[in-house]
Order: C-alpha cells, then sequence, then structure tokens
C-alpha cells in the first residue's frame, strides 16, 4: 500500500471531481457515479499520482459514456446515501426546472468555447493545478494561464451573449 | 522588460505562479507591485476570472460524499478474481502411457507378438517383475498370453486408440491429445475392427517419429547401455536405438527419462503453478497475461496492448499454457489464465474467433460460464461489423451490446437483458 491518504484525497477531490464530470456529462446523479467509478479504479490500482489519475480516468469516462450506447445501470446504488435520496425527493418541480434552466445556459456557455479551452477551465474550476492541467493537456506550464484567460472571457461572453438573447426573446 | 502577459495575470490570480520559474515569478509580482497600469489591468482580469467561477458555480450539484468505507468494501468485494481454465496433468504418467502404449504396438508388429522383441525387452528389464498397471495388461502379460486370441484383441484395444492419439497429433498439441487419447485407453474396450498389427506397427513407426519429435522425448533418452543397444549401435541400426520398446523399458524399470526430457517444453520444473495472470502492468506483460483492467492514464500504449490481445494471441497463450504441461509436477497443476477481454468473475470456457469457421474474421467469442452453469457469451467484433452478423437470438436468450471505439461488444446469454448489461459494464474500458 503506498502513502496516499486517501481520507483526504477523497475528501477533497471527490467533490471537484463530480463538478468536473457534471459540466461534461450534465446529469449530477451520473456525475456522482462515475466519480465513484473513477475512485473504485483508484482504489484497486492505488496510483501514483492519485489526483491526476482520477481526473484522467473521469474524463475518460466521460468520455465513454458519451460513446457508449447502452443505457448504463447504477451499479453503485447501494452507495447512495439516504440523504441523497431525500433530497431528490424533496426537491419541487419548479426548482428542478429552475436548476435545468441555469445548467442548460452554462452548458451552452461552454459549448462556445474550443475543446482545449474548456478542459483547462473545467480542470481549473475542478482545483488541478496549473502543472497538473498542463500534463493533462499538453501544454506548457506557462501556456496555461493564457488559456485560462482566453476560456474565462469567452465563456462570459457566450454567457451574457445568451441573456441577452432570452431577454430579447420575452 | 516590462510586460506580463493576461495569462501571466491569472496565474497570479490563480495563486499559480510558484509554478513558474521563480525569476519569472519575481518580475512578475514586482511588475504588478510597482506598475499602476498593470495593477489596473490585474483588477479586469480579476472581474472577468470571478464572472466566469460564477457562470461555473450554476453549474456544480450539490455533492454529498459517499462513505469512503463503503467504496473500499464495494472494491474488496468486486475485486475481480481471475478466469480460470483449470487444466488437469500428470507429468511421468502420461509419457509413460505414451511410451508403453508404442512400445506394445512395436512390440505386436508383424500381426503376432514378436519373441525377439518380446525377449530382448524382457532382457533388458534385467528380471525385473512384469509391470502390473491397474487396468492394463502388462507387455509381460500380453506376451504371455500371445497364442490367446482373446488377449491380442485386448492389447490390440489398448494400441488403437493410441495410434489414434498420435495420429491426431499431427493436426494439434501431440503431447496434450496423446495424453489424453491414451489416458482413455484403458478403459476402452477392444475395438471391433481395429486395424492389423501390421498397420498399427507402420502407423506407429510414423507417430512415434511426430511425437519424438515434437517433445524430444527420444531425443533425450538415456543413452543405451545394454546388449541390445550394443548391437545396435554396432549394426549402425540407429533407430533401434530409438525403439519405443526401450523407452518404455526406461520407465518401467524405473529409471525414468533424464531429468531434462522435457527441458525443451519450456516450462522450469519449479513452475509447478503458472500465473500468467500476475503480470504487472507497469512493468509490461506478455500477450497471455496482458491485463485489461485500468492502467496509469500516461501509458498510452495500454489501448494498443488490449487491441493486441487478438484472439490468436489468446490462442498463443492457451497453446503456450498446454506445452507447459510436458515439464509439470507430478501433482495436478491446474493453470490460470486471464483471457483478456472476458468478463472478470466468470471461468472461461472457451476462446475462439468469430465465426469459428471459415476464413472471415469478423471478432472473436469468448464462453464463460456462471456459477450456476449459465453460458454466457462474450462477442466482441471488429470496427465497422455490425451485431446483426450474430444472427438471431437462441430461445430463453437476451443480449446486451455496447459500442466502445466503433467496436461492438456484445453479450448474449440465458439471463435477463440487466443482468448482461452489468456484464457489458465491466466489459467498459477502464481507461483512455
Amino acid at each position: 500500500m503506498s502513502s496516499i491518504d486517501w481520507n483526504d484525497l477523497y475528501r477533497t477531490t471527490f467533490p471537484e471531481l463530480v463538478r468536473f464530470l457534471h459540466r461534461k456529462v450534465w446529469d449530477a446523479e451520473r456525475a456522482r457515479d462515475l466519480a465513484q467509478e473513477a475512485f473504485v479504479r483508484a482504489l484497486q490500482h492505488e496510483p501514483k499520482k492519485p489526483r491526476a489519475w482520477l481526473f484522467q480516468v473521469a474524463a475518460n469516462l466521460a468520455r465513454d459514456e458519451a460513446r457508449t450506447v447502452i443505457r448504463r445501470k447504477k451499479h453503485l446504488v447501494l452507495l447512495k446515501t439516504e440523504a441523497e435520496v431525500r433530497e431528490s425527493s424533496a426537491k419541487t418541480q419548479d426548482a428542478k426546472l429552475d436548476e435545468q434552466e441555469r445548467w442548460a445556459a452554462v452548458r451552452e456557455a461552454l459549448d462556445a468555447l474550443s475543446e482545449k479551452d474548456r478542459e483547462a477551465l473545467l480542470l481549473w474550476d475542478a482545483g488541478q493545478s496549473y502543472t497538473e492541467i498542463a500534463r493533462q493537456l499538453n501544454l506548457a506550464v506557462g501556456a496555461v494561464g493564457t488559456t485560462l484567460s482566453r476560456a474565462r472571457k469567452r465563456l462570459a461572453k457566450a454567457y451574457q451573449e445568451r441573456e441577452e438573447a432570452n431577454v430579447a426573446r420575452r | 522588460m516590462s510586460h506580463v502577459d493576461e495569462g501571466a495575470l491569472h496565474a497570479y490570480l490563480d495563486g499559480a505562479l510558484d509554478e513558474y520559474p521563480p525569476a519569472e515569478a519575481e518580475r512578475i509580482r514586482r511588475l504588478l507591485d510597482e506598475d499602476p497600469e498593470w495593477a489596473r489591468r490585474l483588477e479586469i482580469e480579476r472581474a472577468v476570472r470571478s464572472e466566469a467561477h460564477g457562470i461555473l458555480a450554476q453549474a456544480s450539484p450539490t455533492v454529498e460524499l459517499p462513505s469512503l468505507e463503503e467504496l473500499r468494501a464495494y472494491v474488496k468485494r468486486t475485486r475481480p478474481a481471475p478466469s480460470k481454465i483449470s487444466v488437469r496433468m500428470y507429468r511421468m504418467g502420461w509419457a509413460a502411457s505414451v511410451v508403453l502404449a508404442v512400445g506394445t504396438g512395436w512390440a505386436l508388429r508383424d500381426g503376432q507378438l514378436a519373441l525377439s522383441s518380446s525377449e530382448a525387452f524382457q532382457a533388458s528389464r534385467s528380471g525385473d517383475a512384469p509391470v502390473e498397471t491397474a487396468g492394463v495388461p502388462s507387455v509381460a502379460t500380453a506376451a504371455d498370453a500371445s497364442q490367446q486370441e482373446p488377449a491380442v484383441e485386448e492389447i490390440e484395444g489398448l494400441v488403437a486408440p493410441a495410434a489414434e492419439a498420435a495420429t491426431s497429433t499431427r493436426a494439434a498439441a501431440p503431447a496434450e491429445a496423446v495424453q489424453r487419447q491414451v489416458a482413455a485407453a484403458p478403459a476402452s474396450p477392444a475395438l471391433e475392427a481395429a486395424p492389423t498389427v501390421a498397420e498399427e506397427e507402420t502407423q506407429l513407426r510414423d507417430e512415434v517419429v511426430a511425437v519424438g519429435t515434437s517433445s524430444d522425448v527420444v531425443a533425450a533418452a538415456p543413452a543405451p547401455t545394454d546388449a541390445a543397444s550394443t548391437d545396435a549401435v554396432e549394426s549402425g541400426n540407429v533407430s533401434d536405438l530409438l525403439a519405443p520398446a526401450r523407452l518404455a523399458d526406461s520407465l518401467l524399470s524405473g529409471a525414468g527419462l533424464p531429468a531434462n526430457a522435457f527441458a525443451d517444453l519450456g516450462v522450469a520444473e519449479e513452475q509447478k503453478r503458472t500465473e500468467v495472470t500476475e503480470a504487472d502492468p507497469e512493468a509490461g506483460a506478455g500477450a497471455a497475461s496482458t491485463e485489461v483492467a485500468a492502467a496509469e492514464p500516461e501509458e498510452d500504449e495500454s489501448r494498443e496492448r488490449r487491441r493486441s490481445d487478438s484472439p490468436v494471441a489468446i490462442t498463443s497463450a492457451l497453446d503456450q499454457a498446454s506445452a507447459s504441461r510436458g515439464n509439470a509436477s507430478d501433482d495436478d497443476v491446474e493453470l490460470e489464465i486471464l483471457a483478456p477481454g472476458s468478463i472478470p468473475g466468470l471461468d472461461v470456457v472457451e476462446v475462439a474467433n468469430f465465426p469459428a469457421e471459415g476464413t472471415v474474421y469478423l471478432g472473436s467469442h469468448i464462453t464463460q460460464r456462471m456459477s450456476d452453469g449459465t453460458l454466457i457469451h462474450v462477442y466482441r467484433l471488429e470496427a465497422e461489423v455490425e451485431p446483426d452478423v450474430l444472427g438471431v437470438l437462441a430461445e430463453g436468450e437476451n443480449e446486451a451490446m455496447a459500442q466502445i471505439d466503433e467496436e461492438w461488444v456484445v453479450v448474449r446469454g440465458s439471463r435477463s437483458t440487466e443482468e448482461l448489461e452489468e456484464f457489458i459494464l465491466l466489459l467498459t474500458p477502464d481507461e483512455g
């Protein structure tokens, strides 16, 4: 067994991983499942650099998710907490619609970015360091800031344009 | 130089300057401290950064941490067991059986028990008592009963399957086929339509060469030391040195074959248990042991490696395992073979090409068995081959399928679709 502090890694990385995945699959429940799947694999394989490994595997899982035709079963049902179930059932339909609307806006804005810019932004937002992002995207560390700067500007612009279009429609 | 690009400003805001070269980081810090114009630009970028963060935050689901202990327990429960193909083998037993059967055939040449050979055989045994193998008349017993028709028939009954076994060795793994069929021979009744002994002799002469060549048993036989051997050497009749009777003699007299008799079959003596599944994925593995499970993400070759796990490679692995039987210990040896692309945890029954016959290769077909005996078929089709080539489902069968990297993976079996989908999940790639 390596000297990895799995408890700490899990506590700090899992939420980031879910956020990262959610912005790829746009299904909160599925994002949690995939994050769990990534951790299950990490626990099985005990990679040397688990954090970077987790994000790489998560990215691949999300990609496979899009490619795979099968309706995936949620085979980690046993891991779902009752709290999640309660939360889910308590949400009103309006709140869900509102949430979906917000997510759709963000998704559309993100879709306006190039793939590399989007990936860099999501990785940064998920807590990855410049060095980790550089490694995953095959960039120089010095280029990560430039990529993020461009991505943030484009995201803000795309989001703003969507909002303006919505206002005009109403 | 008094310029800082926007990327550096974002690195500053992100607290990532420490990841820059120290001198560059120091220059940026100093410039932002000293130059009001850059300080102003920094505030603009800060606003952009904040706005982007706010947008993304709208798409942040509530995250509750499942228990890590539960995850660990899940990992422990589901850690895939290697698929096993059990192969039982008997080291010297089968070799002795082969030589005994071949030797018997030799002794029976010319349709009668050749007394001279029998005598030489007996002489070479230096007066040892005939070996009585359970259910198998010893050669000496057969010789004594050479005038009794039923006894000869019985011996022919033993020889025929052995010859049959030897014949089959031309096309496939010699040792394995001979082992199986010779092992079955004692229980076989005398064959009514057995070939004549003369035919058997001719056939067996050929097959002894085939078997001997393939395993080098003959080449590794003990050097002749008795009178008959000396005669053979002096007469220049080298083939006599390779006479099956002599080999049988060596074995039956307890001398056995030299320790290295099977050395070229490729497996060391101490390899009683061949663990093909234990290869370290980071260290690289042979074709037989390629692990399909997740590997380090930086190991991009893993995908290529997975692709290389063609049925040919799998067959090669099985062949390798079969070959290793020749040098196993006296104990039964169980080989564990991980069939790449199989469902973890289920026994692998068969690995074959799809279709099984013909020259067209459309994919692989792995048959696996669940603990209750249900057979599950896993088909991995080549790119651009559609699942409909598999034909209609058998009665009671269901199927689940997924397209991964343009290749269809189809699982069929007499289980519910949901269960088959679970299997599909286990077969999906672990990484890139």
